[in-house]
């Protein structure tokens, strides 16, 4: 009988994998023949090691390039796993690699929480800090700059909303008199010119005062579309890292009257599947973080309708 | 009889619940407060959700496990209804091999907490032994098939199902105006399958396993009937349109069905012999088909319920089968988008892409299922729209011709029905073999000039005509 194989254990190949990666001096691919490749195949139980690695909720590694030339970097959230067993004269070197991919504020962020974890390498990440602090300045006065033309566009995307509702309006209008017109078609010569009864007036006094939550199924169908559309356009920008088209959908859609986000990025709460979704493992009241908020419009009759799900992550 | 009643539309995809709050007021749907759905307020994903990580299993329902995902533990069950009316024998307990009955049990399961076995290896050899069992029959053991085993666990999570229904509805109900009712001792109605509604009713193994899931979770059942055949309540509802008239205590029929055809056969049987109403339902998963006939006997208007026969038919094709076609004719990137997209984005692309052909548009991938398009996706639908007619026809066929002056409507409901290339599939394929229909029901429907006279449903009757329906006083025999 031939001698058992011992079990793989694929936290251990991950966290191998990372180790290698981030020790390395140059360009590292992920599977394949040579001492660049983290991984000598994609097979057998590299393939589940691999499969963490890329996790879509939390990727811990990055790739760039195609085909054969296709290398990887570590994540955040790669680097946080193997930090530890990186030797403190490494950690400088290896942060600065990740630093370089991330944005001014989120590379001031990510230096500030290293410094919490690894007091000793305070010294060497020192220039990564003041650096990471010039760009963040530069970006934020050009954000300044485009502030001023970007309310602008706002403005004229308010004015586009105010016309949208006064079409809503409008419609609202153009219905009733239609079914004026189906009422009087309907009744009799001698009920033509009978006064509505109290309780009619009262109605219709109701459907012609502007309202911005509708009642109707019509409108309220027409309502949800027009949230949807807006909300898909936003989640596109999202998915895409176009914070600057985000930022002027996101400031249209907020000033809508009855729509609300659900959530703020990095926010912990508990996981309601009514408002929340995420990957596979995800149950009622388990401990989550918010990776992109949610949207959701505040109907007639304290009902909610929840447009885009905010997606979590444990 | 009651004076009151719920009625439960228990769909494959969603669960539909109507009141009736008094014997003469109009069916109405209940909603919920939060609806994650474009589908209306009134629709309840009928799906369950069973975290298997702990000691005990807990389950979780509805809206909030719509988009869960299994795995990591959690389990996540969709269109678990067509297992409870497979038509097997008996439920699972009687199958269960010693060795499963040791693998369930609570002993092991503290032994396995004693010895510090993780739940899930427990779980793992539970399923590994239920694998090897549909495979093999060892000695001392049955094969089981998968049919029966998704039989168990439809049946073992209706009763939790059902509970969790009756606190969303009694909330439901807390909202409406205040009346003094109390809501939690109104009996309830649930609407079934056509094919398991007949005379031998009781013997369905479907039948027993709704109403003792009812009666788990506390929901008093309607004394007289507590089922009826969704495609009839779903003509009730359409047809009345969820109106309830009562003159001195006595069910008015022809107020209730608008004096329409129902009510010329009744009162005219001589020359108009038969009364016929064609419900096709395209669904989520599945498109049903059922015909009423109602032969009068004489002129008597006082009850058509007994004098009304159902003959069904369910495919299991419906509007996700269309969706899976559509992904794969797609280019690959736009296919690849459709697989990750969410229920927000799926709820535009239908309309846009199987209504309007206009497709929707992504910053990155440009116009999807638009023009560009346009033939993978007409292909598509013709290919769908085919079958169901193909299925509609045959349908019609076995049915046989009727005498000529009988009068019939055509009703067409479910999600499918809003798609206007699967709609006049349909309506064309139904008059075949010289079928002609004295008024159509439908979401949508255009009227043409010197048409036949056309009834456009909206939402609430379009998805909810059964559970409208299933409340209507039609059903109370004692007030005729």
């Amino acid at each position: 009988m031939g001698k058992a194989k011992a079990a793989v254990n694929p936290d251990e190949l991950v966290k191998k994998a990372l180790l290698k990666i981030a020790m390395a001096d140059g360009p590292v691919r992920l599977s394949g023949k040579g001492e660049d490749a983290v991984f000598s195949s994609a097979a057998g139980a590299n393939k589940a090691a691999i499969a963490s690695l890329k996790n879509e909720v939390g990727p811990l590694i990055v790739e760039s390039g195609e085909g054969k030339s296709q290398t990887v970097a570590l994540t955040p959230a790669g680097f946080e796993r193997v930090a530890d067993a990186i030797p403190s004269e490494k950690i400088v070197s290896v942060v600065s690699r990740l630093a370089e991919n991330l944005a001014p504020s989120a590379r001031v962020m990510f230096l500030q929480e290293l410094v919490q974890k690894t007091p000793q390498a305070i010294s060497g990440l020192v220039p990564l800090l003041e650096a990471a602090m010039t760009a963040e300045k530069t970006e934020s006065e050009t954000r300044a700059k485009e502030a001023e033309k970007q309310r602008a566009t706002e403005a004229a995307s308010l004015l586009a909303l105010e016309k949208w509702k006064l079409l809503l309006q409008e419609r609202k209008r153009q219905r009733i008199d239609a079914l004026k017109q189906e009422l009087a078609a309907e009744r009799a010569e001698h009920e033509e010119h009978a006064a509505l009864q109290p309780t009619e007036n009262k109605k219709l006094a109701s459907i012609t005062t502007p309202s911005l939550a509708p009642t109707d199924a019509d409108d309220i169908g027409f309502q949800r579309n027009v949230a949807r559309r807006l909300v898909s356009s936003w989640v596109d920008a999202w998915d895409a890292n176009k914070p600057d088209a985000r930022e002027f959908l996101e400031s249209a859609i907020w000033n809508v009257s009855g729509f609300r986000l659900v959530g703020e990025v990095g926010q912990r709460l508990s996981f309601d599947g009514r408002y929340h979704e995420g990957g596979p493992g995800l149950f009622t009241n388990d401990v989550v973080r918010v990776v992109r908020p949610g949207w959701v419009l505040e109907e007639a009759n304290d009902h909610e309708y929840v447009v885009l799900k905010a997606q979590v992550t444990k | 009889m009651a004076d009151r009643v719920f009625c439960i539309d228990f769909g494959s995809a969603y669960t539909k619940v109507a009141l009736r709050r008094d014997p003469g007021a109009d069916s109405e749907l209940l909603s919920g407060r939060i609806s994650t759905t474009a589908e209306g307020n009134f629709c309840i994903p009928t799906t369950v959700a069973v975290d298997r990580r702990g000691l005990k299993p807990v389950p979780e329902f509805g809206d909030r496990v719509a988009t869960m995902q299994t795995g990591g533990g959690i389990e996540v069950y969709r269109n678990w209804k067509k297992s409870i009316f497979l038509a097997h024998g008996s439920t699972a307990k009687t199958h269960l091999s010693p060795l499963e009955s040791l693998l369930q049990s609570e002993e092991l399961r503290e032994l396995a907490t004693k010895y510090g076995v993780a739940v899930g290896q427990l779980t793992y050899l539970q399923h590994l032994v239920g694998a090897a069992k549909n495979l093999i029959a060892g000695p001392g053991g049955r094969v089981i098939s998968a049919e029966v085993q998704q039989q168990t666990i439809a049946a073992s999570l209706a009763p939790h199902f059902f509970i969790w229904l009756r606190q969303q509805v009694l909330e439901a109900c807390s909202r409406l105006p205040t009346t003094g009712l109390k809501y939690d001792s109104i009996p309830v109605r649930i609407t079934i399958p056509a094919f398991a509604h007949g005379a031998a009713i009781e013997l369905h193994p479907g039948w027993k396993i709704l109403l003792d899931a009812l009666g788990k979770a506390g929901w008093p059942l309607h004394p007289d009937n507590p089922t009826t055949a969704e495609p009839y309540a779903n003509a009730v509802g359409i047809l009345t349109k969820a109106a309830n008239v009562l003159h001195r205590g006595r069910v008015r029929i022809g107020d209730m069905f608008g004096k329409g055809p129902i009510i010329t056969v009744l009162k005219d049987a001589t020359h108009h012999p038969i009364y016929r109403a064609f419900v096709i339902d395209v669904g989520a998963f599945t498109t049903d088909f059922a015909v009423l006939t109602l032969k009068p006997e004489g002129n008597n208007t006082s009850e058509p319920d007994g004098n009304f026969s159902i003959v069904q038919n369910s495919l299991p094709l419906g509007v996700s089968d269309l969706d899976a076609s559509v992904i794969d004719a797609l280019p690959k990137e736009k296919s690849d988008w459709l697989r990750k997209a969410s229920p927000m984005e799926w709820e535009d692309f239908r309309p846009a892409v199987y209504t309007e052909g206009k497709g929707v548009r992504k910053a990155e991938l440009g116009v999807i299922g638009g023009p560009i398009d346009a033939e993978a996706v007409r292909s598509c639908l013709e290919e769908f729209a085919k079958e169901i007619a193909g299925e509609t026809v045959k349908f019609l066929e076995s049915l046989g011709t009727i005498p000529s002056g009988s009068l019939q409507e055509l009703i067409l409901t479910g999600g499918g029905s809003f798609i206007p290339a699967i709609r006049d599939a349909i309506q064309a394929a139904a008059q075949t073999g010289g079928h002609s229909y004295a008024k159509t029901h439908a979401p949508a429907l255009k009227r043409t000039s010197g048409g036949p006279p056309i009834d456009k449903l909206d939402s609430a009757f379009a998805r909810g005509g059964s559970a409208l329906g299933g409340a209507s006083i039609y059903f109370e025999k004692s007030l005729y």
